[in-house]
């Protein structure tokens, strides 16, 4: 059975914002279970909360209802925080050398020769180059680095990324594609929030998307792009004239439908003469679901 | 206590243009009243160190209003919350480090005073029990300034910082004295002045236990809303 890592239970989360501390409501009834092992991928469009849920795991708020746990804790334990990576969004470094800072934050987590784990650090996410120079000195794909860096310096057991790649050349990216997906290998789990949804198709196991503080879908990737309510009916046999939405394909013709008219249509062929090749669900892209779901309203729940 | 110790030398190194800054002034000011005074008399002296030595207590109010906040604002709280950190840490090592940054500059100030004191004739008594009690004083003022910059933007922290500690003073100027024992960091300094000049403060155990309690309170306070609020902001 899973294992749970970071849970959120029917959590809400208000601020109070502007000189009239007029209420905002960034999280409504959010629930959301991460598996140990697992990439996560966390989607929605600016706004929607997914960077408020994040601090609410890492401590640095606390939800006005519901709770959470991160690896079996509630959230805010300190020592918890041992075994967890952090990487924010818009990460801002102190104005050190890059392998004094990676150690240093080494040595916040209690990381036994946190020197030796920092030049680890350095060195997997090729930094060895740079680690005597300034971070503020580096360029924002640099930082980011060095930003992964600190998540990793202390081997965390769960790792959360606020936008990772944002930054990002397509060289570091794919770098850090390989550092997600060697984590998961070593059983570490991963939960990435993030705009990139190419990325997220590659790297993660299941993904949430959020809008505007709600949960709208959860899922493995090809549920969710299989979860879209039309499917695609080829048939042949049957002309463009009794069918005007048909669409020409290899010599057949194909109908995209609703599902709830499927039936309805497949027997329409029939009637006409015409013969069933296949049912199909349509398949969307992540990009296509994702801005249907962040434009339209509440869909499916879980 | 090893968390506390790092968030305060990492806040001191964060600070280091700040402190140069101090630092350079006192060396500043030492060096122009030896050059410009060619021979400081023995009264020039005492005047000077007790004139920067007082600086103590604004450095300590502007680096305590500014440091949460910016820290915050800048997200590099985050950095260092998201590892085995407790709030406590946090503040207790800020507090810390401005501390250390605060008691550096007493020292600096007080050995300057030596020796512009001891170039004048002979050496000045008291300098180091004035550099404690400013101190003191000044450690206080830190603990109103962190509240309050945990509660305001650095500028309004400030001006609070600064009405809170002198309205009653002001008071008790303008309608009754007694009013001075309201407020011990505005005690300890009259006390403090009054011992440097005079060697005749009566109150001065008094008023240094009453500003250390105030101290301690107040930073408890201060403790009790950071643990309470929530450390990053909405972003939309």
């Amino acid at each position: 059975m899973a294992e749970p890592v970071l849970e959120y239970r029917q959590i809400t989360k208000d601020y109070r914002v502007g000189l009239r501390r007029r209420h905002l409501r960034a999280l409504g009834d959010f629930s959301l279970t991460v598996n140990r092992g697992e990439i996560f991928g966390f989607l929605g469009p600016n706004g929607a909360g997914k960077t408020t849920a994040i601090h609410l795991a890492m401590g640095f708020m606390r939800p006005t209802t519901g709770w959470g746990q991160i690896l079996g804790k509630e959230f805010g334990d300190a020592p918890t925080r041992m075994r967890v990576g952090f990487l924010a969004e818009n990460l801002a470094l102190h104005n050190r050398r890059v392998s004094e800072l990676i150690e240093f934050y080494a040595e916040l987590n209690n990381v036994p020769n946190s020197r030796k784990a920092a030049a680890a650090a350095v060195e997997r996410l090729g930094l060895t180059e740079v680690s005597n120079r300034i971070t503020m000195k580096l360029s924002r794909g640099m930082q980011q680095r060095v930003g992964l860096a600190q998540a990793i310096v202390n081997d965390p057991e769960l790792l959360i990324l606020d936008e990772p790649t944002s930054a990002l050349d397509p060289v570091a990216r794919v770098m850090v594609r390989e550092l997600l997906l060697e984590l998961k290998r070593t059983g570490k789990t991963v939960f990435v929030s993030s705009h990139l949804l190419s990325e997220v198709e590659a790297v993660c196991d299941r993904i949430a998307i959020l809008r505007k503080g709600e949960l709208v879908r959860v899922g493995t990737i090809s549920q969710l792009l299989e979860q879209a309510d039309r499917c695609s009916v080829v048939a042949r046999g049957i002309t463009k004239e009794g069918f005007p939405m048909a669409v020409p394909q290899n010599g057949f013709l194909m109908l995209n439908v609703e599902h709830a008219r499927q039936r309805e249509i497949i027997e329409h062929i029939w009637s006409s003469g015409g013969e069933v090749v296949s049912v199909n669900p349509v398949r969307e892209s992540l990009e296509e679901m994702f801005l249907r779901l962040a434009s339209s309203g509440k869909e499916i729940g879980k | 206590m090893k968390r506390v110790f790092l968030v305060a030398i990492n806040h001191l190194r964060d600070q280091r243009w700040i402190l140069l800054t101090m630092f350079g002034y006192a060396l500043f000011m030492s060096s122009m009243m030896g050059v410009v005074v060619h021979r400081p008399n023995y009264q020039d002296a005492g005047f000077f160190v007790e004139q920067q030595m007082w600086f103590a207590v604004l450095f300590s109010m502007f680096l305590a209003t500014s440091a949460v906040n910016t820290d915050m604002r800048t997200r590099r709280m985050q950095a260092i919350l998201s590892k085995a950190v407790e709030r406590w840490h946090y503040l207790l090592g800020i507090f810390t480090g401005i501390t250390l940054a605060i008691a550096s500059y007493c020292t600096v100030v007080g050995l300057l005073g030596l020796i512009l004191s001891t170039r004048a004739g002979h050496t000045l008594p008291g300098v180091f029990q004035l550099a404690g009690s400013v101190l003191i004083a000044a450690v206080a003022v830190e603990s109103v300034g962190l509240f309050f910059g945990l509660l305001l933007p650095p500028i309004f922290a400030t001006t609070a910082t600064v009405g809170f500690l002198t309205t009653i003073p002001l008071l008790a100027i303008r309608f009754a004295s007694w009013l001075i024992y309201l407020a011990p960091v505005a005690l300890l300094a009259t006390q403090t002045v009054r011992q440097f000049n005079s060697g005749k403060a009566t109150l001065m155990r008094l008023s240094l236990t009453a500003t250390v309690v105030y101290a301690i309170i107040v930073f408890l306070i201060a403790l009790t809303i950071f643990y309470r609020r929530d450390l990053a902001r909405p972003t939309e």
